[in-house]
């Protein structure tokens, strides 16, 4: 069933924290996730989301250990170091370059 | 064929054009519709007024009211079919890929009983020239043999392009559509009583009081059938042009029709027999050149369904719903392109039809299904374009929806008897669909596991590799196609084909992105130098209309930036030595591969692994991109989905 979809705007949180996070000197971040756990690391890469399905700019992010930053996030084998992270399940992230807090 | 620029403005010329590019399949249907829908009844009022009335207001409501006047508004730079539409509305629902498939797909089904159904009627209208009655029967074999060299003749062709014989197309149809008004007046002023069959009276009558009248529908539709060209062809052609036609047009189908009606009535006999009254009201002087005429416009009306068919995979390609796959460009004609691929299949398709069904008396019993839903797809599509697009009022869009929607649900309910006759169309609909949802969901799949990375974190290690002389150089330009849009991000595996293994040191980084718009024939790009002539990103804006030429567009790039001195080489601009004149441009292609290492649910398993499949059926990324001039290294790399994740690995104990 096709559903009429509103074409209303929606603001892109992660796009928000994309364009912040690039920019930042220090890379190293908190992370509250949805079920209370913290994680900290550095974000070296990122799955986009499907426009035309209306998903945000970004969908998960490749978080590892803030030494791995200049790493691929692969270990000698090819296989991923770190943790996916879902970009809807992130609650809130601390970002230690300004000590600023973004809540989702 | 003609570009959508050129017929802009409307002149005598442009008027013949569009006469010869559009109207082939609707200008040909008094060819059929209405002998299908005597068929073996006897002839009354109520059934021969009764079925003219519904083609009346068939075209009124199906044809210029949906499509004359609201589908055309829907043009997409110019261009219209059910794939520009979508790319007009696709942001406002995501589920509306599903109508879009299923409209293309009936589509294209079409285009393979329309030549044989419409080449079938003309040449057996020659059984009824003296001396000629035993040798042209409907569905022997040497009449079925005429069709089949036509139809051959017509597929062998198309690698030549119609440019030369496109030019005769439009003065062939004035002919045509000429000689359906004289011959219909003929009979209108032998008997001009018959004009009243026009009142919607007649066709109330037929549907709802006469014997199994609203069945007849199947019949009916058949009228209209070629509504949906229409649309498709208003790139070719331009809004205005097809308007001002359809007027001519449909005064001269109406009149043949209500000819045919007054000749059935009064021909004196109970049963029409199998005799088409098309053929039948022409003075018998007439008929060798009526015929011949006949012949040629329906060789028209089935090109503009080859053409057609061709120029909708293009954009299905293009949008990203079928496999990529050899296109050519016969003539220099911008839009006039030639699939080899699809002219095979239509051709073995309109081969076997005409040898499944042997008549077009047979066929009739099975044209109409596919077209019915492709032009309730096309209502969808629409209704989301005067809501969003031109933000019509949405009770008035809702009207018209709901108007449409029960026309053209009793056209389908009407139709749905003939999927019995028409169970093996089934099969090439299956297959076609099934290729385009196979292609359009798995390469979502694809797309959501593209890691992209920060470019930015490694310009230096790139730069420090450029000046690294104890690494033997790879590539004076090293050239990676991307898919990241934004300046700063590229994918990771691109970075990994860089300084994996034995690092890729060049003097130039070339980061292309092809970027498929939604503007048919837009063709820009922009580039950003993230190191001065070191590191470069080049975004290019093709429309998805063109069929993208990167090695061309990658050569005119660099050969600007070198001409407005934004490129500043200490080597050769281009690349080249003085030993030979050869710019040193490799282009690296990565390609993808199902590891063994994934594990899918059955959906996802099922989507993927078809996709590959496709994939090696199809053309190379190479080719694809326009490279296969080049020299271009295929890297190959695993797409890793859903790695296994519980292994229970065992040490044996000594």
């Amino acid at each position: 069933m096709i559903s009429w979809h509103s074409n209303k705007i929606k603001s892109d949180l992660s796009l928000d924290l994309y364009n912040k996070y690039f920019n930042l000197k220090n890379k190293k971040v908190e992370i509250i996730l949805k079920d209370k756990s913290v994680l900290t690391g550095v974000f070296i890469g990122f799955f986009k989301g499907d426009e035309d399905a209306h998903e945000p700019y970004i969908i998960k992010w490749h978080l590892v250990d803030e030494n791995d930053i200049m790493s691929m996030g692969i270990d000698i084998f090819g296989y991923m170091t770190g943790k996916i992270v879902k970009q809807t399940d992130i609650v809130e992230i601390r970002f230690y370059d300004d000590n600023s807090v973004m809540k989702f | 064929m003609a570009n959508g620029s050129s017929f802009k403005k409307v002149t005598a010329t442009s008027l013949i054009v569009s006469l010869g590019i559009i109207y082939g399949d609707i200008g040909t249907s008094p060819l059929y519709v209405l002998r299908a829908i005597i068929g073996e009844r006897t002839i009354d009022l109520n059934l021969v007024y009764g079925g003219v009335s519904c083609i009346f207001w068939t075209l009124v409501f199906q044809t210029t009211i949906k499509y004359i006047w609201l589908t055309l508004k829907a043009d997409n730079d110019g261009e219209g079919g059910i794939f520009s539409l979508y790319a007009l509305v696709r942001r406002y629902g995501k589920k509306l890929v599903i109508p879009t498939i299923l409209g293309a797909t009936t589509l294209l089904a079409d285009g393979i009983i329309t030549p044989p159904i419409t080449v079938a009627s003309a040449i057996e209208g020659l059984g009824m020239v003296k001396g000629l009655e035993n040798t042209i029967v409907a569905g022997d074999s040497f009449t079925i043999g005429i069709v089949i060299i036509i139809l051959s003749l017509l597929f062998f062709f198309q690698r030549f392009g119609t440019q030369a014989i496109g030019k005769s197309f439009g003065p062939v149809m004035v002919i045509w559509f000429t000689m359906l008004f004289v011959i219909g007046m003929s009979q209108i002023c032998q008997y001009p009583d018959v004009i009243k069959a026009l009142s919607p009276h007649y066709a109330y009558n037929l549907l709802v009081h006469y014997p199994k009248g609203f069945w007849l529908l199947g019949a009916v539709f058949l009228a209209t059938t070629g509504a949906e060209a229409l649309y498709s062809d208003l790139g070719h052609c331009g809004r205005k042009n097809i308007r001002i036609t359809w007027v001519f047009v449909k005064v001269c189908l109406m009149a043949n029709y209500i000819g045919q009606s007054a000749w059935i009535m009064n021909q004196g006999k109970p049963l029409l027999s199998g005799r088409n009254p098309f053929f039948e009201m022409m003075p018998h002087w007439f008929l060798i050149p009526g015929i011949i005429i006949a012949t040629a416009a329906a060789i028209i009306a089935s090109q503009a369904l080859i053409s057609g068919s061709f120029t909708l995979i293009h954009e299905a390609m293009n949008l990203n719903f079928w496999p990529r796959v050899t296109v050519r460009q016969p003539t220099e004609t911008k839009g006039q392109i030639y699939i080899p691929s699809v002219n095979i299949i239509l051709w073995i398709g309109c081969i076997l039809m005409i040898l499944y069904f042997r008549s077009s008396a047979h066929m009739e019993a099975a044209y109409g299904f596919s077209i019915t839903l492709a032009m309730m797809m096309t209502t969808v599509l629409l209704s989301y374009f005067l809501l969003y697009k031109l933000k019509w009022n949405k009770y008035l869009v809702y009207a018209l929806l709901l108007l449409f929607a029960t026309v053209e649900i009793s056209f389908f309910i009407a139709n749905v008897v003939k999927i019995k006759e028409r169970w093996m169309f089934l099969f090439f609909e299956l297959f076609i669909f099934m290729t385009m949802y196979v292609w359009f969901y798995a390469r979502k799949i694809n797309n959501r596991f593209i890691k992209f990375i920060d470019l930015g974190k490694f310009v230096n290690q790139i730069k420090e590799l450029c000046e690294d002389d104890s690494i033997p150089k790879f590539s004076t330009h090293l050239i990676y196609l991307t898919k990241a849009n934004n300046r700063h991000e590229i994918e990771e595996k691109i970075i990994k084909s860089i300084f994996a293994k034995k690092p890729k040191r060049a003097d130039v980084y070339w980061f292309v992105h092809i970027n498929r718009i939604e503007k048919p024939y837009t063709l820009t790009y922009d580039v950003s130098e993230l190191v001065d002539d070191k590191v470069i990103k080049v975004n290019i804006n093709v429309g998805f209309r063109i069929q993208p030429r990167t090695e061309l567009y990658f050569k005119k790039i660099v050969q600007d930036l070198v001409v407005n001195k934004e490129l500043n080489l200490h080597i050769r601009s281009d690349g080249s030595t003085k030993y030979n004149n050869e710019p040193d441009f490799k282009f690296v292609v990565i390609e993808k591969f199902l590891s063994v290492e994934n594990e899918f649910t059955l959906r996802e398993g099922l989507l993927l692994n078809s996709y590959f499949f496709l994939k090696r059926l199809g053309q190379s990324d190479e080719k694809a991109f326009g490279l296969d001039k080049s020299d271009v290294m295929i890297e190959h790399v695993p797409l890793i989905y859903q790695p296994a994740a519980n292994i229970q690995l065992t040490r044996c104990k000594k």
